[in-house]
């Protein structure tokens, strides 16, 4: 019942989006909540990752870009000429499915969007990759050696760096675009927990293509299928008491 | 592999720095009469001429890669690749670098040794500018292309700017493409300035009285045949790359 008196952070109102000719998301309608985990769930090219990077204005790099709709960031037009897309970025983070450490130290990755925005003391930049360290769950296996190369940590060990390092930007939102996807399995229920763990502070948007994760990490969610918002709604009611039949049939796994 | 390059690297350097220590040394005596060759010109001269324009060509040769390394960011960073300002300079760029750099040279012997009495400056740089300049461009943009995308997404999503994502990530890993397709660059320039000064050597002990030429002529038939056949080349290029 508290979720409905707090105003959402992230309005989104008819958005329609096209790549050149052909259009990848219809009439999308929707509110994110801050202080929530909300996921998207679907099958693969049902539009989800085009939905998350408009939400940070990644889509901005694709010249054959377009949208119609409302997106409201703080009651903001988020595509308001004023509004600087890198200025979006910092505020809306991102992990992405693949792992991408920067070629510097893990210090040095970390400290690299605390910079961006501007912070240059060394006391001050030392304790925020320590936070950030911290809240992604890395700094107890890192401490020792901060500034050596992050080639050198495994696959699971490099996405919760680069978790780190999208905290470190301070950002309000923070966009998962399954990240899950090229982990091992028991890097997982880690990721989870780092999730659930950063909820208190963050908004947090998770998008995946495993049901049952959707279903453990999430608050609310919403069902896409061939770029249309099937079903969005309190993750317990999607999947226990989904609406549409389409939305049945996924969370039981026949779609 | 690592052990390997470096051996072969290092060999590599030593015998270029030994043909370069007795070309200094002992080249100014040996003439090509001595050897058997007609007329006149020797090593030596070549080697003045050489050393004359190496001054000269140095600094615009410098110039031209930073200005041309510069051109190529701009160009794959800054425009969008389906856009008419991209498609036109990068049309141009396309054709310029496919004509054979000799072309260029006799071009620059013709107008700066021929027409000219004393080789204007202003020819000199733009037969190195040709030379070097559509090369280099290209190059880079293959080295800029080369660089995954995810990196510049990723840094983008933390908020960085363009010039950063440019300065702190594309650079970097493109650096070393870059170098290479430069050195290749001087390289062919290089070899192209030996064989005009062999040719300027040659024609200048030749041609005492009023002799006609006829190497600007066919240059130009050449140039004009291979202009066509590399506009022709460029269209195909065009066609196929596109979806």
């Amino acid at each position: 019942m508290q979720s409905q008196k707090t105003d959402p952070i992230l309005h989104i109102h008819d958005l329609n989006v096209w790549y050149g000719k052909s259009q990848i998301l219809k009439n999308l309608t929707f509110d994110v909540l801050p202080r929530q985990v909300t996921a998207f769930i679907g099958p693969s090219n049902s539009g989800k990752t085009t939905l998350v990077r408009c939400l940070n204005r990644l889509n901005d790099l694709n010249v054959n870009f377009r949208y119609t709709g409302k997106i409201l960031y703080k009651d903001e037009n988020l595509y308001a000429p004023q509004l600087k897309a890198a200025k979006i970025a910092q505020q809306i983070g991102m992990v992405f499915q693949k792992p991408i450490p920067f070629r510097k130290s893990i210090y040095e990755n970390v400290a690299y969007s605390a910079r961006l925005r501007g912070i240059k003391q060394s006391d001050q930049l030392d304790t925020i990759v320590e936070e950030s360290l911290r809240k992604a769950q890395l700094w107890d296996e890192v401490y020792k050696h901060l500034h050596t190369s992050s080639d050198a940590l495994s696959n699971g060990q490099q996405q919760r760096l680069c978790i780190a390092r999208a905290l470190a930007g301070d950002p309000e939102i923070l966009i998962f675009d399954e990240p899950c996807e090229q982990l091992d399995a028991a890097e997982t229920p880690k990721l989870e927990a780092i999730v659930q763990n950063l909820k208190s502070h963050y908004t947090l948007i998770f998008v995946t293509n495993k049901r049952r994760q959707a279903a453990r990490v999430s608050d609310v969610a919403g069902f896409l299928y061939n770029g249309e918002l099937v079903e969005f709604g309190q993750t317990e009611q999607i999947f226990t008491n989904p609406i549409d039949k389409r939305t049945e049939n996924y969370v039981t796994g026949r779609l | 592999m690592k052990r390997a390059e470096l051996i072969f690297q290092s060999i590599a350097l030593i015998t270029l720095a030994v043909a370069f220590i007795l070309f200094w040394n002992f080249g100014k005596g040996v003439s090509f009469a001595e050897n058997g060759l007609p007329s006149g010109p020797t090593v030596t001269d070549s080697y003045v001429v050489l050393q004359e324009n190496l001054n000269r060509m140095i600094p615009i040769l410098l110039g031209s890669i930073l200005l041309s390394v510069a051109i190529a960011f701009y160009l794959e960073e800054y425009l969008a690749r389906t856009g008419w300002k991209y498609q036109i300079i990068a049309r141009q760029i396309i054709i310029l670098a496919s004509i054979p750099s000799l072309l260029y040279g006799l071009l620059g012997l013709y107008f700066f040794v021929f027409q000219s009495k004393k080789g204007s400056f202003f020819i000199h740089a733009l037969t190195v500018v040709l030379l070097v300049m559509p090369r280099t461009i290209q190059s880079t943009q293959m080295a800029i292309r080369s660089v995954d995308i995810s990196i510049r997404e990723a840094a983008f999503a933390l908020g960085a700017k363009r010039w950063r994502v440019i300065i702190d990530h594309v650079f970097p890993h493109a650096f070393s493409v870059i170098m290479s397709g430069i050195f290749t660059v001087i390289s062919r320039a290089l070899a192209i300035a030996a064989l005009i000064i062999v040719v300027y050597v040659w024609t200048k002990h030749t041609l005492q009285s009023g002799d006609t030429f006829y190497i600007p002529g066919s240059a130009i038939v050449l140039l004009l045949s291979s202009l066509l056949s590399s506009v022709l080349s460029s269209f195909l290029e065009a066609k196929t790359n596109w979806d």
